[in-house]
């Protein structure tokens, strides 16, 4: 296994511990890709998942950039739609942040809106 | 107008809808920013809110404050109870979750109120124009915080309260008739036309006084009663021009639009119909300064308001009906360089070139100025003599004889003498015979118009009114006529 698929675990651990029933992982699209479909509660939420150093200088919400978030809206459309998620779904994307290889962990919900 | 908010699954985002213009969806930003810094969360849900009527263009800032509620009973952060769906919320949201006044509050508490709400909630700083509103019922909220918590049942809001005395209405009329030396023509005439409600055309060489003088008119007029200063109220409110803070206007309005003002500017109009200069006049003066430099499209346009009271807007969109009852004041100068019939200077114009300037304002608009007035120049002894009676002196006469006015009036609706109709002036005005004699030989000889005729009555009746005489005499009728010379020079 690579060190990526290892960081992905703990995530995903961290998640499921969270409260997250992971649903999904890794789904890619033309268009974009998502890191982790999961649960919570009534809601789908769409992980993004961020691995920092410690003490690096650019903060986890500041490298979804622009083209990222257009990738990912693209992506939660795609899926919702290949998928057939009811429309009642509430949907919400989230940011997991990793940080110094596993040993803290942040989730940011709602980083995306979409209108 | 009502704020509906749908909080459902899908993607999340905040939309508004119901023709909302720019400044109504902006509204998404500033609600956002306000909830979170209220300590409240936007969902992560999607957020649909409808203005209703849907099918009506909504602008302005004043529904944030709905919105936010909205949102915040639809998600559950604040509980359904009967307090939000009884009150009505009016204001706009600043970032930090604070409320800010809007233009037109009291016609809008007016409003609610017509429709039976329990309640308006209202920025702090609107509360001094609804404060004086018979009914109780308008709250104040200074934050989305405070006003959670009144939802919320956990806290009580406090009425609208009256300011203290406003600096702005303790402020006396521009000028006072005092103020202006000599003149007394002039401001006789002006007696007349505030006694009446009677239109006045000023002439005369620049210097004169005849801005001053018209300037003088709002404070001779009668004040205002409450009816007609919450109208004006009402008005100035929508248009956004009441002075913050201030509550219920007491002053008669004094309006002076240049004379490049566009039609549409003077008597209402605009995609959304505004109301006009002659509008925010209603109950005061509009004063056109330098008559003849008025495009004859623009004067035109003033035919409406003049006679009818009102100014009606008709858009694709809708129709506006903007009360406007004003006294029209009027000034300009005899020729182009102003000094024809002037006792010390030259004119230098040529008798064409003046013909032609007097002949700027049209025939139909002379008309329906009921007093014309020539304003000569003011002589060196009264420049320095007494000023004279006072504007509030001048104003108890004319209270006297609008007595007199209304006992004849009685049962018309109308308040003054220029008001009436043709047929009014028949049956209610009672001249002498002597009186009607000199009316009627003035009609063939000095070539009037029915109108003017019926004018000239009409201005006599005022004089008479002023005279404490309830029969116009024929010096009455005498005086109305010297108000009437055509600026042509022809009497």
């Amino acid at each position: 296994m690579t060190i990526g698929t290892l960081k992905e675990e703990a995530a995903c651990g961290f998640l499921e511990r969270t409260g997250y029933t992971v649903v999904e992982r890794n789904f890619r699209s033309r268009s974009g890709e998502i890191d982790v479909v999961a649960r919570l509660g009534d809601m789908l939420v769409f992980v993004e998942v961020r691995y920092r150093k410690a003490g690096s200088l650019v903060g986890a919400e500041e490298s979804v950039t622009c083209e990222k978030a257009r990738r990912i809206r693209m992506a939660v459309k795609r899926y919702l739609c290949v998928r057939g998620i009811a429309d009642s779904v509430p949907v919400r994307v989230d940011l997991c942040v990793v940080r110094d290889q596993g040993q803290l962990f942040e989730i940011v919900p709602g980083i995306i809106e979409f209108g | 107008m009502q704020v509906e908010v749908d909080v459902a699954g899908g993607l999340p985002g905040l939309e508004i809808v119901g023709l909302a213009d720019t400044s109504v969806r902006e509204a998404r930003q500033r609600v956002r920013s306000a909830l979170r810094n209220s300590g409240f969360e936007v969902p992560s849900r999607r957020i649909t809110v409808n203005l209703s009527p849907a099918s009506l263009h909504k602008e302005g800032s004043q529904m944030d404050l709905g919105i936010a509620v909205g949102i915040l009973v639809a998600s559950g952060q604040v509980p359904r109870s009967p307090r939000a769906a009884d009150h009505c919320f009016l204001g706009e949201l600043a970032l930090d979750g604070s409320i800010k006044p809007v233009k037109g509050a009291l016609p809008m508490v007016l409003s609610a109120q017509a429709r039976g709400m329990q309640g308006v909630v209202i920025p702090a700083g609107n509360q001094a124009e609804v404060a004086m509103l018979p009914t109780a019922g308008s709250k104040v909220a200074v934050s989305l915080r405070e006003l959670a918590g009144f939802l919320a049942g956990n806290s009580d809001l406090p009425s609208a309260t009256a300011p203290g005395p406003d600096p702005h209405q303790a402020a006396p009329p521009e000028v006072d008739l005092s103020e202006i030396r000599g003149q007394k023509a002039a401001k006789r005439a002006i007696e007349v036309a505030c006694c009446g409600g009677h239109n006045i055309l000023l002439s005369g060489p620049p210097g004169a006084g005849k801005s001053m003088l018209a300037r003088a008119v709002p404070g001779v007029l009668p004040e205002l009663t409450e009816e007609e200063s919450l109208a004006v109220t009402r008005i100035h409110s929508v248009a956004g021009i009441l002075p913050p803070g201030s509550g219920l206007v007491k002053a008669r309005p004094f309006r002076a639009p240049h004379h490049t003002v566009t039609a549409s500017a003077l008597v209402g109009g605009g995609p959304n119909p505004r109301p006009g200069e002659v509008t925010l006049a209603h109950r005061g003066v509009l004063f056109l300064d330098e008559l003849p430099e008025f495009p004859p499209s623009v004067l035109n346009a003033l035919r409406q308001p003049l006679e009818d009271g009102v100014s009606v807007i008709t858009r694709s969109r809708a129709t506006c009906t903007f009360p406007s009852r004003f006294l029209l004041a009027a000034a300009m100068n005899p020729c182009p360089c102003g000094y024809y019939g002037d006792e010390l200077r030259q004119c230098t114009c040529t008798e064409h070139a003046r013909k032609q300037y007097v002949s700027r304002v049209s025939g139909p608009f002379l008309d329906r100025m009921d007093i014309h007035l020539e304003v000569s120049r003011v002589a060196a002894a009264d420049l320095t003599a007494d000023g004279g009676e006072t504007s509030a002196a001048v104003r108890e006469r004319i209270r006297e004889a609008r007595m007199r006015q209304g006992r004849r009036l009685a049962g018309t609706g109308l308040t003054t003498n220029g008001e009436m109709g043709p047929s009014q002036v028949t049956s209610m005005v009672s001249l002498s015979s002597a009186a009607r004699k000199m009316a009627l030989d003035a009609f063939s000889r000095m070539k009037l118009s029915a109108r003017a005729y019926y004018r000239v009555l009409k201005v006599a009746a005022s004089v008479a009114d002023l005279c404490e005489s309830s029969r116009v005499e024929e010096e009455h009728v005498a005086e109305a006529l010297s108000y009437r010379q055509r600026l042509s020079g022809e009497e």
